[in-house]
């Protein structure tokens, strides 16, 4: 009686914190307004063709807003009409406060602003012109993602996702399962397949648990040998004639290939393939790059970010970034191989050998983290700026100003 | 000798051969390859041979740009290029002139450029290539320029451009003239479909 009373008490903390937990994950409820509410909210900045509403499709909209009343202090707002009750021409209205730059190309996925560090304003331009450019960026441009050594693919989604929010246009991640996926498979097995009874006194269960928590704790100790075999395969992709048989080098050729019968498949001569390249991840281009023709060549621009990027081709439209701690003095740091984040000597490592002169002129950022070469601290700085660079460029080529 | 002993140099000059022939061998094309002697990429240590950078406004054609220099707009004809009857030829021409459409500018050479007058020059242009960037305190990007590439000499060695004759008297007027050398040798672009070999 007593055990059933615990095992009662103990579930219905389970069930509270679980519901909490799934609370606090579910976005609060969105208020829903018809057209003639959202007439009545805010001064139209240009009439909305109701009628289009009625068909599927979510539709954009620029209200003028009164100074202090819905929305702050902001003058205008981007709202996105999302039919949930087209019958009664009832719609979801997405976006309370000060306009982002953009909703990013995202079409209907719109979520909003996510970071100061990321967001900045264009003054020069309305919010739905901010909007036309990034579709048309979008629909013209390819951007890829190549990840460096030893990532997850959780973490590989995640960069992926972030840099897809920076640029404002989506980016494809090159698909390069890795050692440490196979600890992180191991786990998940774990985890979904033998645990996950929760609390329970069931003997059969309770063992499935004690073992899914065996088999997760084994996959988080196979993520180290993972991790060195990573880096014990990567140098097997340098060897001459090994590169193309390679599983990682195949994947990027094909997504580099695709990309590039994409952009030369548009009339616009400003179309093109953006690469960034994260450590291993530019040595794999690199290489990829070196067997692509010096015209396909020309139409990939782009950024590789830390050790491994030296080795870039000749005449390629690539910038060569780094960061450095000022965390820890160099000296110290210079005495640690591979972790004394010396960008040269890191690199001729990667490189195997076909560095190239462009790392004397390496440059860096200096920035006060420790650990510099996570693909996340490349965001706020290079990618920003890199972000802010191809939104004005192509805005005054788009927009004519 | 024994067997083994003759498996044993057979597979030793099989490997000598494979490692020579690896070497030696190139997935180059001859356009590719010609490309890559020089000319087509110059070096930053080269770069005072060049003035700019220059405002690129657009491209008006597979040879014809309009770039701004002193607040005024002027026409470029890219020299050594003069475009093809064959549309597919010339959008492809256009689109690696369209390289030069970037960010940085575009830059000139200074011992190719004929000025015809203040708003209608014949020039080499070169975009930038490989760079660095460090990011300045206001999240601009500060880009040292380590080599610079131009497109018009791709567009002569893959056949997307014709050579002009008709205007010789610059210094890289042989380059371009082997460039469209390479082209016609191998059937490059125009030269695929016309007999002109």
């Amino acid at each position: 009686m007593r055990s059933r009373a615990t095992q009662f008490l103990l579930s219905a903390v389970f069930l509270l914190l679980a519901f909490t937990a799934s609370a606090s994950l579910t976005p609060p409820p969105l208020p829903e307004v018809s057209p003639a509410d959202a007439a009545e909210l805010a001064e139209l900045s240009e009439p909305i063709d109701w009628a289009s509403l009625e068909s599927e499709n979510a539709v954009l909209a620029v209200l003028l807003v009164p100074p202090g009343t819905l929305y702050g202090d902001a003058q205008t707002a981007t709202i996105l009409l999302v039919p949930c009750d087209p019958k009664n021409r009832l719609y979801r209205f997405f976006r309370v406060g000060q306009p982002p730059l953009g909703l990013r190309a995202f079409g209907n996925d719109y979520t909003g602003a996510f970071d100061d560090r990321y967001d900045w304003r264009e003054q020069n331009y309305t919010q739905a012109e901010v909007e036309s450019v990034y579709a048309y960026l979008a629909q013209r441009d390819r951007h890829i993602y190549n990840t460096g050594l030893a990532n997850k693919e959780a973490l590989r989604e995640q960069n992926r996702a972030l840099l897809a929010r920076v640029m404002g246009v989506p980016v494809e991640v090159v698909d390069n399962p890795t050692g440490m996926d196979v600890g992180v498979r191991i786990s998940a097995f774990g985890r979904e397949h033998l645990g996950g009874h929760g609390l329970t006194l069931n003997p059969l269960r309770l063992a499935s648990n004690i073992a899914g928590l065996a088999v997760q704790l084994a996959g988080r100790a196979a993520e180290v040998p993972g991790a060195a075999f990573d880096w014990g395969f990567a140098p097997i992709q340098k060897i001459p004639g090994v590169g193309p048989f390679e599983g990682t080098h195949r994947r990027t050729r094909t997504a580099f290939l695709a990309a590039l019968a994409h952009v030369e498949a548009q009339t616009d001569a400003r179309a093109r393939v953006y690469t960034w390249m994260h450590s291993e991840g530019a040595i794999t281009g690199f290489a990829v790059f070196s067997d692509l023709s010096a015209e396909q060549r020309q139409l990939i621009r782009g950024a590789a970010f830390g050790p491994g990027s030296g080795a870039t081709p000749e005449g390629m439209d690539i910038e060569l970034l780094a960061l450095r701690s000022t965390w820890v003095p160099r000296r110290i740091l210079g005495l640690i191989p591979l972790i004394n984040l010396d960008v040269d000597q890191v690199a001729n490592l990667a490189g195997g050998g076909i560095m190239t002169s462009h790392l004397r002129d390496y440059r860096y950022m200096t920035t006060e983290s420790f650990y510099t070469h996570g693909f996340d601290k490349y965001l706020p700085t290079h990618v920003r700026a890199k972000a802010q660079e191809y939104f004005r460029t192509e805005a005054r080529a788009f927009l004519g100003r | 000798m024994d067997h083994w002993a003759m498996l044993h140099q057979g597979a030793v000059v099989c490997c000598v051969c494979s490692l020579f022939a690896g070497c030696v061998g190139s997935s180059e094309s001859p356009e590719d390859r010609f490309l890559s002697r020089g000319h087509y990429v110059l070096q930053s240590k080269d770069a005072a041979a060049l003035e700019g950078p220059y405002t690129i406004k657009r491209i008006l054609g597979p040879n014809r740009i309009v770039i701004e220099s002193g607040g005024q707009d002027v026409r470029v004809t890219i020299r050594g290029c003069r475009p093809t009857d064959d549309e597919k030829m010339n959008l492809r021409a256009r689109k690696s002139i369209g390289t030069l459409l970037g960010p940085d500018g575009v830059y000139i050479r200074t011992d190719c450029k004929q000025v015809i007058d203040k708003s209608a020059w014949k020039a080499v242009v070169y975009r930038t290539a490989n760079k660095t960037a460090i990011v300045g305190e206001n999240l601009e990007l500060e880009k040292t320029v380590l080599t610079y590439a131009m497109p018009q000499l791709l567009n002569l060695a893959y056949g997307y451009s014709l050579l002009d004759t008709s205007d010789t008297d610059y210094p890289l007027y042989g380059v371009f003239k082997e460039a469209e050398q390479v082209a016609r040798r191998n059937g490059n672009g125009y030269w695929a479909t016309h007999s002109d070999k």
